[in-house]
């Protein structure tokens, strides 16, 4: 039975981090000002991740100027399946999927058919900057699609389901797989009512799920069992993950990470502002972690690789003990 | 002493303003001339004094936003949006504003449901929407006045640049996360405005902060204490609930 409120007292026996620490304690003090439009830009990070060999989906093209829009079909002829992006988008806003073309249409992964005018329009909002921060104008990017890795089926209703990891100071912290729903209308984002699995950090395996900020069982729209899920090649998503520190050097990010069935784990996009709701979905809070990678004074030493193995080996879920039997 | 002599058309204007002056201060003024006398607010033009007194009211309204964000956790659409609201209904009294903002703000969604069809690029679309939202206000005021409604006028005061600014932000809101997000963010700006309206016309505060401005450092100390909190906001202890059945 979920009551309507929760006591202070009991949030601070979890540690959850709450939105006035984060902005003070963490954002405020590891993330400087200056580094935000790394993250901030989708472009520069793919340029980034490009620069420093870390995978993340091809980029096919940039519009920057609306003069261009008028001639794009000679642009996209070449793409069966793409993604369309704001660079400066937020919150999966303004991200229009192509999975593929019907004649002259093209189809959208909501099995939407749109026209070439309807695309034009949609970068022509972009460019205006109706999908960016504070609207400042923006550019659109073209990238590969992702083709999203079978072990999910099941499991998502049309969006790529994607992983979400908070890194602080090159460690991982915590980690979350997020599903799309009917009820996200096929978006990978918790508060349009995706639905969130808390994972191991040791394993990659379901801890805890969550959906509105409540907790569930089965996903909702497939009836699948949430606890089954296991996410193969672990190790290697969070040395993805571990790596974006040295990238961006910002402390404090959430990193989205997507596996695509022939080229594996793919960055997707940086945050320097991950949200809380991930605590909700392990149904663990981030404070004693955070505070315990604070405490480390050696930390720069390490490689990405022995981060990894060492926050693998700390945040390591016990086993949940064994049930007597009489 | 009025003398006129072959003027035509000649006008004769007063202005007044009630105001009220520390007793210190009015024993100090009949007979000196420092320069903390002259600095004061009182020794300003009339006119100009209104305008101060609205003012340092500011600071007051500031802390109520900063309080229902950083504590209570109320989401608002733009920052300081609710106190520019409260700031007008100082003007035009509770109920008037409130109704006449409310309908302001709705007309102008319809409108702009309108505009989206247009394809219009960001900028000229605020644009379009400022000039429309002045028709809107001049018709509501001729129309009030019209009807006998005094308060038709005052609404002029309302921020027009702020209004069509929300306008497009809630058009923009209700596209992406539907109506009852709009009804959400809408109703804590105008809550948190309301609140501020409250605190900012009680003729306590409204003495306090004009005739000792140095009041308002008071509010700064209050408003940067609150910038250096860390605790949990109120609404955080409802979000988090799913954390009491593990």
């Amino acid at each position: 039975m979920t009551h309507a409120w929760v006591s202070v007292r009991r949030l601070k026996e979890f540690g959850m981090l709450g939105m006035n620490c984060r902005n003070v304690d963490f954002i405020n003090r590891y993330n400087p000002r200056r580094l935000f439009p790394l993250v901030d830009n989708k472009l520069k990070t793919k340029l980034l991740a490009q620069e420093f060999d870390v995978p993340t989906p091809a980029l096919k093209f940039v519009v920057r100027e609306q003069h261009e829009i008028s001639h794009i079909e000679r642009e996209l002829a070449g793409l069966e399946s793409f993604a369309l992006k704001p660079a400066k988008g937020s919150g999966g806003k303004g991200i229009l999927v192509i999975v593929g073309r019907q004649g002259e249409q093209f189809v959208r992964s909501s099995g939407a058919l749109m026209d070439i005018t309807d695309i034009r329009r949609h970068m022509s909002n972009i460019l205006a900057g109706l999908y960016s921060l504070g609207g400042s104008a923006d550019v659109a990017i073209i990238e590969d699609l992702i083709a999203f890795d079978d072990c999910f089926a099941g499991y998502s209703h049309e969006g790529v389901p994607d992983i979400r990891i908070i890194v602080f100071r090159g460690y991982p912290v915590m980690a979350m797989l997020r599903l799309a729903t009917a009820a996200s209308d096929g978006k990978a984002n918790l508060h349009q009512g995706a639905v969130g699995v808390g994972l191991t950090l040791d394993t990659g395996r379901c801890l805890n799920a969550a959906q509105f900020g409540r907790r569930i069982k089965l996903h909702p729209d497939t009836g699948r069992p949430l606890s089954d899920i296991h996410i193969a090649g672990w190790r290697d998503i969070l040395l993805l993950a571990s790596q974006c520190y040295e990238m961006t050097g910002l402390g404090y990010i959430g990193t989205d990470i997507v596996l695509d069935k022939n080229a594996g784990p793919q960055l997707l996009e940086l945050n320097a502002r991950p949200g809380l709701a991930i605590q909700i979905t392990n149904g663990r809070g981030l404070l004693p972690r955070l505070r315990h990678i604070e405490s480390m004074t050696l930390n720069r030493r390490f490689r990405t690789e022995q981060r990894v193995d060492y926050a693998m080996r700390q945040f390591a879920e016990a086993e949940p003990p064994a049930q007597a039997v009489e | 002493m009025l003398d006129v002599s072959g003027g035509s058309k000649s006008r004769v204007h007063f202005s007044m303003i009630r105001q009220t002056v520390p007793a210190v201060q009015l024993a100090q003024v009949k007979d000196s001339d420092s320069l903390f006398t002259r600095l004061g607010v009182q020794r300003l033009p009339i006119e100009e004094q209104s305008m101060f007194k609205l003012l340092l009211l500011l600071p007051l309204g500031a802390a109520v936003v900063v309080f229902m964000r950083v504590i209570i956790g109320l989401k608002t659409s733009g920052t300081f949006m609710p106190v520019l609201i409260a700031l007008a209904f100082l003007q035009t009294s509770l109920v008037a504003g409130l109704t006449s903002f409310v309908l302001i703000v709705a007309a102008g969604l319809a409108l702009r449901s309108y505009l989206s069809r247009l394809t219009l690029l960001l900028v000229s679309r605020i644009a379009t929407l400022i000039v429309l939202v002045v028709f809107m206000i001049s018709a509501f005021s001729i129309i009030g006045y019209q009807l006998g409604f005094s308060t038709g006028m005052t609404i002029t005061f309302f921020p027009m640049i702020i209004i069509a600014w929300t306008i497009e932000r809630m058009s923009i809101l209700w596209e992406e996360d539907g109506p009852s997000e709009v009804v959400r963010q809408g109703g804590g700006s105008l809550l948190v405005a309301v609140l501020a309206y409250l605190m900012m016309q009680m003729p306590i505060f409204v003495h306090l902060t004009f005739n000792f401005p140095e009041l308002n450092l008071v509010l700064l100390a209050c408003i940067l204490a609150m910038g250096q909190y860390t605790g949990y906001k109120l609404s955080e202890l409802r979000r988090f609930r799913a954390m009491d059945d593990l």
